[in-house]
């Protein structure tokens, strides 16, 4: 059974993807606590190293091409097992939702609205969220085509307005950490921007493609947003240096030091603006998962009457996470990337594994 | 249809109920009218009676009303464009706060330009008052960082031409390239940058008022040096050139030589330097600097009994001459007060990341030994408009 | 017993069954036939008219023996007098052989209508509302004494607006010929432009009252038949008495009656309609309106004009960026003057924030009261302009834009930065006419929006907007189009040239999705030019 009816084209997917991963853009700070100047370093081997994963991904939808995650994990897992995992995999999206709404409001809270209480930034927020995800997976995914590219072109043109503070001495020395810090920022890196893909499994069957060609796709978006990634990385470290791992919010910073003459300064407005059509996109998204996972585990027709209060837990949720934006750059680094790690690399796996052990996706189709 | 009407009715008027509710009863925490705020153009630090205290001058932009509103006269003088508040206090926001009760508007810091400390607050340190130009979220880093020849009130309360605001004026100052090289302009992310690397020190230019024919003006002469958060020294201009030429941002630099026949002013451009530091095999360190560039010849005065090809290799050397002798000027002041303020020691970190770890604590007694080799070519392309000088023609 | 007992049984069902009261009246009218009396046909009429004094009932005698008597029955001012002189009553009257060397008994209305009148377009008819529909549609009624049957004659003539210029929608360059309040000259315009028996026309009658013509147009295998039939259910549900417009219509058949956005078009201008049919749509003519509807209408129509297609691509592509620029400029630029003077004083450049200051320096009102002041004094004076005369509306506009708004800038009450923004947006917004209403709608509520949050509150309406625009749909079509990407693209944000757009939009055409077969580009026509 089907819940949403809705049909994406394979480009929209496709940017669906790298739009999601744009969104982490923001979270950089987790990390480059770790690695300072050799963070570019950690993205890219994350990056690698999540390319198996992300087969893994590939092969759950190319399997089960008419089936959502929920709905996998029931056939592989058995109804009991299966439910067990989906309910948490639904916690799962839950704190997903949460956490990026928590990363909204702390960010508008910090940059431009210090007195605005959260809870009115995170409910005006959710709720144009909540009217997006109303309609379905076509409205969902409509924009992301168009937000990856603004973010593109607004990226460019803010490594063009700081061109003149680059200095690509600020890179050395390379490797000069210890191992042990890699493999950590490595570790976050796959779990908390790029792993996060494991959503993506929940919409199969909403793609308007045989299921062979989702890969490339699959595979272009994931660049996409890699690229992304390494590219505002290395535009942060090649301005601020040593100074990068001083605060909370690098690339803020950095845009706030970007100016082409006089006129054209103070650009932090289109950091501002871009990060928050993005995570409203991710945010909507991860809403919208959530609620369909939900309604699809009680076996519902429709997913709207979930939308409400899902948002009103979301909101509650977000507040209820960290006490402190510390707290969540804390959590970030040491405790989410391992809870994260079995979702997204140890779960997935697993359930390739059984499907192929149990043969699954051929007994479907005979019976 | 009927009930598809009233349900979207319904819908809209709930929608709409919802969003007026959020909007006006909760709305405008951080709405500011721009007539409720004072923008602060520049923040001067200087010490006070109290070690523990500092005191705060702002200077704050005034605007004037436009049309046909006429505005009362306020504090600091007749048609100022700005006015001086002072305040003595334990931080910096504290002192802003206790101007509040002074100031009928809000202080509004974001489009602060300068900040200035005065120099005996420079020499005891200002690594304490720097923290809240980081954390509090109206600071910049782009914002120009300046040392005071003798108290920051001093600069702050000066009227300048053509600019009336003295912050302004210096920032603009600071931010045209023609006046000052790269490499002197410290914002406050650079200042910072230098402050939290172990090795190396910081350095701040040096703002004074001086006096003209009937105007008073900012001048931009002469370097802090600082030892940790600390003022030690000053680099004096001669000094300040070798300091330019060692950091390599140079687009354009005039070059004045005296000699004994005579005198020349070049102006040196397409300067390209590179500065490499080597580890020789026996452990002995050093850096060595190489300068390219191309002169055009601008003036020459004296040189009576010479023609031009004898002049130009004759100020070519002593213009090399010239900017090696500067480099070394700087250098040993430098090595004098211990302070590394052209990062030879990131500069080895970064290149000799494995060798950087011995080298790291000792570097406090490797500094004042530090070789600089240089190479410097200098060349003149282009003698300019004329060949000969005017007297030269009539020798011949 | 039995058998009666099922005959009571069915006639009952079937009284259940029965449609409801006013159906079965008109039914009931329909089935009365007309008397072979011609008093007893002429006193029904009067009895149905009543005193109207433009009924007209002209009793005539003719034949040898002037034995027939008959009448002719039209609306004064609906039918050409000239007309009924010269084909209806000079044939029968001069003619003396009408029933010559024939019984009376043998004389059929056949006859009369085959061999004595004149006129092109004739029928017969045997019931009483045919005919009381034919005469308020502007024929003639011909009836004849001791006959039940009538003839309705073609005789329409009244006075029409001739084919002008339209108002609305100006052109330097292309068609100017405009739509006039004329149903049949509306439909030839557009037959004269698209000649393929292809282009269908279905024409319906709705309203109880006012009887309205209303034709649905399109192109067969052009237009898709899901978006036809949704079109022709949605008319034939309308249980309206009156039709007055065109936009009586759009507001009845419109998928979101309470969106800012309109999702059903219209022109006034047949080139536009006939391009409109030709990319799929249907168009909805109404009788007694200038404007033809066209849907489903797309949001990127409203920045496409009938002047983009005859000027040459690059321009045109240039001026719909503008348009576009004008409308984002129209909506976004007092909210973001708001937003940036009373929350992020910091993004302004700092000369630029003094002259601000300088100019908010003294006015009384925050800005936000400000914004509105202007914006509704504005709206007023755009309201008072448009609907009167023009030399008067000038005087209006000069009064309120120079003196009013010079004056407050002067008096302090507003700052000088706000009037120049508010004019801008006001300028701005008149380079999109269709989608004005929208922008006003949408600036007042970005306008709150930003008063109460600040950037964050544009960029939350902005997304409300944005996910409004995606959840529309104007006849099952995307309203906002697939965004990017979509071959659609080629005449959206710029307009390619004609000999690059081969296919019709994606989203709307049906079968026949090529405007031509073969793509010709550029660089083949310079061989050509090398071959000859």
């Amino acid at each position: 059974m089907q819940i949403d009816k809705g049909k994406i084209t394979a480009v929209q997917f496709m940017f669906s993807v790298a739009c999601y991963m744009q969104a982490s853009s923001l979270l950089t700070a987790f990390f480059v606590g770790i690695t300072k100047q050799d963070s570019w370093i950690v993205v890219i081997l994350a990056f690698l190293v999540c390319l198996p994963f992300l087969f893994i991904f590939i092969s759950i939808m190319r399997n089960f091409p008419d089936k959502n995650l929920i709905q996998i994990n029931t056939l592989v897992f058995g109804p009991v097992v299966g439910n067990i995992i989906s309910a948490m995999y639904i916690w799962y999206f839950l704190t997903l939702t949460s956490l990026n709404l928590r990363d909204l409001s702390d960010f508008v809270h910090q940059t431009i609205m210090p007195k605005t209480p959260s809870i009115v930034i995170m409910f005006l927020f959710l709720l144009v969220c909540a009217w997006a995800v109303r309609f379905g997976i076509g409205v969902v995914t409509r924009y992301n085509t168009l937000f990856s590219i603004i973010q593109i072109v607004i990226l460019a043109l803010a490594v063009v307005f700081t061109a003149n503070l680059i200095d690509f001495q600020n890179f050395l020395p390379m490797f000069d950490q210890p191992a042990m810090e890699y493999v950590h920022g490595t570790h976050v890196v796959s779990t908390i921007p790029f792993g996060e893909v494991v959503v993506f499994l929940m919409i199969t069957p909403n793609i308007k493609l045989p299921p062979k060609k989702i890969s490339k796709f699959f595979l272009w978006g994931f660049v996409i947003g890699g690229i992304v990634l390494v590219v505002v990385i290395l535009r942060d470290t090649a301005v601020l240096g040593n100074v990068l791992g001083l605060f909370s919010l690098p690339s803020f910073e950095t845009q706030r030091m970007a100016s082409l003459m006089e006129a054209l300064s103070r650009l932090e407005i289109m950091f501002a603006s871009v990060l928050i059509i993005l995570l409203f996109a991710k945010v909507t998204f991860l809403y919208y998962v959530t609620v369909l996972s939900l309604a699809q585990i009680f076996k519902f027709e429709t997913f709207k009457p979930f939308i409400l209060s899902i948002g009103a837990l979301a909101i509650v949720y977000a507040f209820i996470l960290y006490s402190s934006s510390m707290q969540h750059v804390e959590s970030g680094t040491n405790a989410t990337p391992i809870l994260w790690t079995l979702f997204e690399f140890v779960l997935p796996m697993l359930t390739l594994l059984i499907a192929k052990m149990r043969k699954l996706p051929q007994t479907e189709e005979v019976v | 249809m009927k009930k598809n009407f009233t349900t979207s009715v319904n819908r809209i008027i709930s929608v709409i109920l919802c969003l007026s509710i959020t909007l006006l009863t909760t709305g405008c925490w951080d709405s500011k009218e721009i007539d409720t705020i004072s923008i602060v153009t520049g923040i001067g630090i200087d010490t006070s009676q109290n070690p523990d205290e500092i005191n705060l001058t702002a200077q704050i932009g005034k605007t004037q009303p436009s049309g046909g509103a006429l505005q009362q006269d306020s504090a600091g003088g007749d048609n100022d464009s700005f006015l001086v508040m002072e305040a003595t206090s334990k931080g910096i926001l504290s002192a802003f706060e206790s101007m509040n009760t002074k100031n009928s508007r809000t202080p509004f810091l974001q489009h602060n330009q300068v900040i200035i400390f005065g120099k005996e607050q420079a020499e005891k340190g200002v690594q304490s008052y720097i923290d809240v130009f980081l954390r509090y979220y109206q600071m910049r880093m782009e914002v120009w960082f300046l040392v005071a020849d003798s108290k920051a009130k001093d600069i702050l309360t000066v009227k300048t031409q053509p600019e009336k605001n003295s912050a302004i004026s210096l920032s603009e100052i600071l931010r045209d390239e023609t006046n000052i090289s790269e490499s002197l302009r410290i914002n406050l992310k650079d200042f910072v940058s230098r402050l939290i690397e172990p090795t190396s020190s910081a350095i701040a230019p040096i703002v004074s008022v001086q006096k003209g024919i009937d105007t008073t003006f900012l001048a931009v002469d002469g370097m802090a040096i600082f030892k940790k958060d600390k003022m030690v020294g000053q680099l004096t201009s001669k000094q300040i050139d070798g300091y330019i030429w060692t950091m390599g941002r140079i687009k354009e630099i005039p070059l004045e030589i005296s000699l004994d026949p005579g005198y020349g002013n070049m102006q040196a451009f397409n300067i390209k330097c590179s500065m490499k530091p080597i580890i020789q095999k026996d452990g002995v360190i050093s850096v060595s600097l190489q300068i390219r560039g191309q002169m055009v010849l601008d003036e020459i005065k004296g040189f009576d009994s010479m023609n031009l090809n004898e002049i130009v290799p004759l100020l070519q050397r002593a213009a090399n001459e010239k900017v090696h002798q500067d480099i070394m000027n700087c250098l040993s002041e430098a090595q004098r007060l211990n302070s590394d303020i052209f990062g030879f020691g990131t500069a080895f970190h970064r290149n000799y990341p494995k060798e950087w770890k011995s080298l790291k604590n000792k570097w406090d007694q490797l500094f004042p030994k530090l070789k600089i080799n240089t190479d410097i070519k200098l060349e003149i392309i282009n003698p300019g408009k004329i060949g000969a000088s005017l007297n030269m023609e009539d020798k011949k | 017993m039995f058998i009666k007992f099922l005959v009571k049984k069915i006639t009952f069902l079937f009284k259940q069954n029965q449609t409801p009261p006013i159906e079965t009246q008109s039914a009931e009218k329909k089935t009365k036939g007309l008397s072979d009396k011609l008093k007893d046909n002429i006193d029904s009429l009067k009895l149905i008219f009543g005193d109207s004094g433009d009924l007209k009932i002209h009793e005539i005698l003719f034949g040898k023996n002037l034995e027939l008597s008959g009448a002719l029955i039209f609306i004064d001012g609906l039918v050409d007098s000239k007309t009924i002189t010269e084909s209806i009553i000079k044939p029968l009257i001069l003619n003396k052989n009408i029933g010559d060397g024939m019984e009376i008994e043998n004389m059929s209305m056949d006859i009369i209508k085959k061999t004595i009148l004149c006129s092109g377009d004739m029928s017969e008819i045997k019931d009483q509302t045919q005919m009381i529909e034919g005469c308020l549609a502007g024929e003639t009624v011909f009836l004849l004494d001791g006959f039940k049957e009538a003839l309705l004659i073609s005789t329409k003539g009244w006075e029409k607006r001739n084919v002008t210029e339209p108002q609305t929608e100006l052109v330097v360059r292309g068609p100017r010929e405009g739509f006039t309040e004329d149903f049949r000259t509306n439909t030839a315009l557009l037959r004269r432009r698209i000649k393929s028996p292809d282009f269908k026309m279905e024409q319906m009658k709705i309203g109880r009252k006012s009887l309205t013509d209303v034709c649905i147009a399109y192109i067969d295998k052009v237009a898709q038949p899901r978006i036809i039939e949704m079109v022709k259910k949605r008319l034939e549900k309308l249980e309206v008495d009156s039709i007055l417009d065109s936009g009586y219509i759009e507001e009845y058949i419109e998928d979101a009656p309470f969106s800012v956005f309109p999702t059903v078009g219209y022109s006034e201008k047949p080139d536009v309609i006939a391009g409109k049919l030709l990319e799929g749509r249907v168009a909805i003519i109404v009788d007694g309106s200038p404007f033809v509807l066209t849907a489903p209408y797309l949001f990127i129509e409203s920045f496409q004009t009938s002047e983009d297609y005859c000027i040459r691509p690059l321009y045109a592509s240039v001026t719909r960026m503008l348009r576009l620029m004008a409308y984002f400029i129209s909506i976004f630029t007092v909210p973001i003057y708001i937003a940036l003077t009373t929350f992020h004083q910091e993004l302004i450049p700092t000369t630029l924030l003094f002259t601000f200051a300088n100019a908010s320096e003294g006015t009384p009102f925050p800005s936000f009261i400000e914004a509105l002041i202007m914006v509704f004094s504005f709206e007023i004076l755009r309201e008072a302009g448009l609907r009167l005369p023009r030399p008067v509306g000038q005087a209006i506009s000069i009064v309120g834009a120079l003196i009013m708004g010079d004056a407050a800038v002067a008096a302090g009450l507003v700052g000088a930065p706000m009037v120049i923004a508010v004019a801008f947006t006001a300028v701005a917004g008149f380079v999109i006419p269709v989608q004005i209403d929208s922008v006003s709608i949408l600036r007042f509520i970005l306008m709150v929006f930003s008063a109460a949050l600040g950037g964050f509150g544009i960029a939350i309406g902005l997304l409300g907007i944005l996910v409004h625009l995606a959840s529309l749909k104007s006849f099952g079509v995307d309203y906002f189009g697939t965004v990017i990407p979509s071959q659609d693209l080629q005449d959206s944000f710029v307009r390619m040239p004609l000999w690059s757009m081969s296919g019709r939009p994606k989203d709307i055409a049906y079968i026949d999705k090529k405007r031509r077969k073969t793509f010709i580009p550029s660089t083949r026509r310079s061989n050509d030019h090398q071959e000859t």
